[in-house]
This record gives structure tokens, sequence and C-alpha cells, in this order.
């Protein structure tokens, strides 16, 4: 019964599809909540690091429902410069929602996302077009000189880092930096849901995107407060568990859960094998039979329920093949470098 | 929860009562009043009257919609009377079985002519004179309204239960809904054709709707009398409470991210077997006691199991919700100003 309910995420009628054809050369994005103070000096910066590159640009600015005036203090900017655009949400969804939402109304033949809180430097816009220019597809800022407290930010997220680069394979030492930039055909693949924004570069990189990372500036933060802090090692965990299976193996899910089953296997075997072996050596030695009867039923019955695991996580795995053929996902191509060469 | 009606064989065609209006009639009105009618006994004329005179007052236009769902008897002729007495105002639809109020919502909506939903239980339950408040809520740009009974009159035992599973939702979806258990709301239409619910659903279209991305206000409204069942109720209504407010958790929580939710789960169970094994190996290598003989070897590597199965779960979860994420949008938008 619990199973039955639909799934309530909506479906926006309202929004122009991803797929859109870009008209512009360049979109910001930038996510607000409660930025009131520091919007007019973002405008500023951005619109003086991007007018003398004369490009063609907007500058997308998602309210994600701030309460403090930061939507007036919005409309006021949009009124002396029509390369704003302001989207609103109904109520507060959080910053990947924004930047989501940023993605899906963008034009722009490359997409820049940032913060809307002033620590992320502007400036650094055409450092990360030149990037792009060398024939990347997504340049992940890298906040090499963190403003940040060292134990309750920068500690954690080093660690997380590492830890998403050995796992993934794709080294970006700054997943957390929301500067980022992003080719177009790049923002049309990826699917943007959940807390997943810090994992875009490696998942692009997934999908044959060439990834690189650029320093840029941080800046102590001024206005506002931080939104968010440490305290969750274990949802790190369980995501890059997840992104693992996404990345590498969101065509062929049977792959990854193969090599599942057959950890198990060979971890039922060897214990099979101590067990037998090792085990019951010293109790042949016993005479009495019951004794070397029941540790032969307990090897027996603890191999088959780890074998068991095994012949389960081969059937999620066929189960796996069987959503992603019915979604039709694997039919979409892997970014080709065709691209690339062209620019 | 009702008890059914005998059922005869001279129930009317739906169809036949309740034509669908031209499209373009859609929007004509102000207000839809549904009224689900689940017992014979229901006060159609009192709901009627009560809030049709408040919509008068108020200048709205009305209609009722009447939903029999799989019921007839006394309250059948009565509408029948309020058919001939008030006209196209009051019109019906009629299940041959009980289908539940999500259904009867449903239904009510597809044939409705207005532009704001009124749901009203079968009896006065509320102070009708609260309506104008909450069809002002909406003017003033809610997308829902939902009602707060307070204070309530019904026996103390019934407001405890409800008191309690409240509680127990709002601790669990971090939303300050006090009172889900009364179906007096004021919703606008487009929220009703979006958000599509059955089954026991009903109880929790002003979450849903939040979910959705919704405005949803809450009023207080003053309880005039409560119907239905006293005390205690049956142990399979306590079940399905439990069960609503795991769906409800899940989907409020962890649908974007099913390995959170199974991963905790199979990490705990996973963390327990371990732990029983290394309680196991302990006394095994201190006090050489024998484990194999033990049941709880056999309990250990059992829970291991368990859990790591239920973290397979969350890994398919996560490749459904990937594969799936193009059709889904966690936000709606407000507006973009160009």
């Amino acid at each position: 019964m619990a199973a039955a309910y639909p799934v309530p995420i909506a479906s926006q009628r309202d929004t122009p599809p991803r797929t859109m054809p870009s008209t512009l050369q360049l979109s910001i994005v930038v996510p607000i909540f409660n930025e009131v103070q520091s919007l007019p000096i973002l405008y500023k910066q951005i619109a003086a690091a991007v007018v003398p590159l004369k490009l063609t640009w907007e500058l997308i600015l998602v309210d994600d429902f701030s309460t403090d005036g930061s939507h007036e203090a919005l409309l006021e900017l949009r009124r002396d410069d029509p390369h704003l655009r302001i989207v609103r949400f109904s109520r507060n969804y959080g910053q990947t929602a924004g930047l989501a939402a940023g993605f899906d109304v963008s034009r722009g033949e490359v997409v820049i996302t940032m913060d809307g809180d002033l620590q992320n430097d502007p400036a650094d816009i055409p450092a990360m077009l030149d990037k792009l220019n060398e024939g990347f597809d997504v340049v992940a800022g890298w906040r090499k000189s963190r403003q940040d407290g060292f134990v309750l930010r920068r500690l954690p997220s080093i660690c997380a880092n590492r830890l998403i680069a050995f796992v993934t394979g794709v080294m970006i030492h700054d997943t957390g930096c929301t500067l980022k930039a992003f080719r177009r055909d790049v923002v049309k693949r990826l699917p943007i849901y959940a807390e997943q924004h810090r994992f875009l570069p490696v998942m692009s990189a997934g999908s044959g995107a060439r990834v690189t990372e650029l320093v840029v500036n941080h800046r102590p933060r001024v206005y506002g407060e931080s939104k968010y802090g440490i305290g969750r090692a274990w949802r790190v965990l369980l995501d890059l568990m997840a992104i693992k299976l996404i990345v590498q193996f969101s065509q062929r899910p049977l792959r990854y859960f193969g090599v599942l089953s057959l950890v198990f296997m060979s971890i039922g075997a060897i214990f099979a094998t101590a067990g037998f072996f090792g085990g019951s050596s010293p109790s042949s030695e016993v005479t009495e039979n019951w004794k070397v009867h029941s540790w032969t039923n307990i090897v027996l019955s603890i191999s088959a329920l780890i074998w068991m695991l095994m012949v389960f996580f081969a059937l999620l795995g066929l189960l796996a093949e069987l959503v992603v053929h019915a979604s039709g996902m694997h039919k979409r191509s892997a970014l080709t470098r065709i691209l690339n060469e062209q620019s | 929860m009702f008890g059914k009606e005998t059922q005869s064989t001279d129930i009317p065609v739906s169809s036949q009562w309740a034509p669908v209006g031209p499209p373009e009639l859609v929007g004509s009105l102000d207000v839809t009043v549904v009224v689900p009618v689940q017992s014979g006994d229901a006060e159609v004329r009192q709901v009627l009257q009560a809030l049709g005179e408040e919509l008068d007052r108020h200048g709205r236009s009305w209609e009722m919609i009447f939903v029999f769902d799989g019921v007839q008897g006394e309250a059948w002729t009565k509408v029948e009377a309020l058919r001939e007495e008030f006209g196209r105002r009051v019109r019906t639809i009629v299940f041959k079985n009980a289908f539940g109020e999500s259904v009867c919502l449903s239904a009510a909506v597809e044939k409705s002519l207005a532009r704001i939903i009124v749901t009203s239980p079968q009896y006065v339950q509320i102070d009708p004179v609260e309506l104008g408040d909450m069809l002002d809520e909406i003017d003033r740009g809610a997308d829902f309204v939902a009602p707060w009974r307070h204070p309530r009159v019904d026996p103390l035992l019934n407001r405890m239960q409800s008191v309690l599973f409240n509680m127990v939702i709002r601790l669990i979806i971090g939303m300050r809904f006090h009172d889900l258990n009364c179906y007096f709301r004021v919703i606008r239409r487009e929220v009703l054709e979006d958000v599509v619910i059955y089954g026991d659903m009903y109880r929790f279209l002003p979450v849903i709707a939040f979910r959705r991305g919704y405005r949803v206000v809450e009023v207080k409204v003053r309880h005039l009398q409560e119907w239905g069942h006293a005390g205690f109720f049956g142990f399979g209504v306590y079940v399905r409470r439990l069960l609503d407010i795991l769906a409800v958790m899940f989907l409020t929580k962890f649908t974007l991210k099913p390995l959170r939710f199974f991963g905790t789960l199979g990490g705990v169970i996973t963390l327990s077997g371990v732990l029983l094994g290394i309680y196991l190996a302990v006394g095994k290598l201190l006090n050489h006691e024998g484990i194999a003989g033990s049941p709880l070897l056999l309990i250990a590597v059992l829970l291991i199991v368990l859990g790591v199965q239920i973290i397979g779960f969350g890994l398919v979860g996560e490749i459904i919700i990937f594969s799936q994420a193009r059709n889904l949008k966690e936000y709606r938008i407000e507006r973009i100003w160009e």
C-alpha cells in the first residue's frame, strides 16, 4: 500500500526544455537566497567582468523564495539592465533546485554557475572562458586558498573530495565550489536533482566530457550567514555509492551489481574453505561425532546465506538493467568530442 | 469506515446527472463545493443551506456537487428534492461502489465549473462563517487553505489520538500542519488538476500540495460537531495510519535520494550484525567460548545479509531515479522576469 503512491514532484509545464537552441554566448546562473545586501555588489562585479568581453550574455538570478527583500532588490536591478533574468520559485527549494532551474532556462552556449554570497569572484569568469576555449567541456573552480574555518569547513571538504576522487577516479580538488563553467552540450545531458551539484563535474566526466580545474579566488563571507555546516559524513558516503553507480555504470548497471555479486561469491567461498579445511581439522581429532556435525552445519548455513546475497545481487542487477532499458536512457549517446574540435 | 448500504438496482447512471460542462464554461463560477456522501444519513440539506447562504452572503457564485460514494438511500431522495429546488446549482455524481474520498474529489473536479474547490464533509462540521475567511486567503494568493479545528468539540480520546497523529506527522515531515484529519478545505482548481491523488492520500492532500510547491495556508476554524467513530479504532486502522505515515515520510524526504533511506536502514541493520559478530569473536578469543553452536552467530550473519540486501534495494532505487530524472522537476517556478 505504501508503495502505491505516485512520486509527488511537479512536472513543470511552463519551463522551456533544456534542449532549446542557444541564442546567446554566455549565461551566468546565480541562485539567490536572502542576499539583499550583496546583490548590488554582485551585479556590479559580474557586469564589470563580463561587459569588456563583448559577448552576448544573460545573468539568470534564481530567487529561492527569499524573505528579506532580495526579490524587490532583484527587480530594481533588472529595471536598469535587460541582461538580467529573474526566476522566482513558489517556495524555498534549496541551491541545487536553483541551479537546475537556472540550467533549464539558460540560453547561453556556455553556462557559468556561481554563489550569490560574494565568496566567488566574478573576475575569474574570463579565465574560465579561456579554459573552455582551450577545448574543455567543464571547468571546475578550485578555491585553493579557502577563506573558511579549517576544522569545520575545510577538513571535511578535503576528506570528501579525496574520497570522491578515489571512488570515481576523477580528481577534482574542490567539488563544493559553486563557480563552474559548462558547455551547453554538457548541461543538456546532465539530470540535476537532489544535492547533486557538487558531483556535476564528476558526472559529466562519466558521460565523456573533458573536465579540468582552475584555481579561483575565494573571498571571506561579508554579508549574510553560511547556509550549511558539517555533520553529514554518512550521507556523503551514501551519495558516493550512488554516484559511483551512476557515473560509471548507469549504462550497464548489471556490471556494478555483477561485481558485488562476485565479491559475495568469493567471500562465501573463502568462508566455506576456511570452515571446512581450517575448522574441521581440529574437530576431526574430536572423537565425538556430533561436534563435527554441528560445525559443518554452521559453516554450511553461513556460506549458504552469503551465497544467497550473490544470487540476490545478480537479480538486482538484472532488475536495474530492466529499469535502464525501460527508461530509454541507454540510447542517449555519450558526449562526443567532435564538438571540441570545431571550436 | 462507514457501513455500506444494501445495494439495490435503481442506482442512476452518473453521467446522466452530471453532464460535463462545455470547456469554455470551466471557471465561469467562483466556487464548487464537493461533498462526498458516505452514508445514507448525510445531512445534505443542512450542508447546502449553511454553505450556500455563506457563499451568497459573500457574493460568490457557486454550485454543489454531491458524490455518492457507493451509497444511496435517504440521502439520495433528499438530494433529489434539493435538485428540484435549486436547479443546476446542485449536481450529483454516483458511484456504484465505494471508492473513497480521493476518487470522489477527482471525479468532482473533472465536472466542476468553478475556479475554487471547497471540500466539505457530509455534515456541518465547521462553522460556515469560516468559509468567507478561507476564501479570502485564496484571494490573497494562497493555493490551498487547510483548516485547523481549534478548539475541538469531539471526545477527548479522539482528540488525543488526532493530536498525536498530527504531532508525529509534523515531526517526520517537518511541516507545520496541525490538523490533517479535517476535510473542510478550500483549494484552487489548478492544484487539484496538477496533483493526482488516490487511495488514502486524501488525508495528506495539504502535505502533497505543499510538496509540489503550492502555497498552503492553515486557518484556525471553529469546530461545531464531529461525526464518526468515537474512542479507539480497530487495530487495522492504526496499521493503515502507520503505513500512511511511512509513505509520507518516504515521499517527502527521500524521493530523490532513495539510497539515503535504504542505505541508512540497511546500514543500521548491518552494523548491528557486525557488532554482534564482534561480541561473539571477543568472547571466543578471551574466554574460549564455543560459538559454533550458538544461535547468535547465525543471527549476526542473517542481520548482515539482510542489511546488505536493503542497501542493494537502495542502489536500484538510485538507478530508477537517475533514469527518470529528466521527467522529475524538483521545483515550481512562480514567475520568470525575462
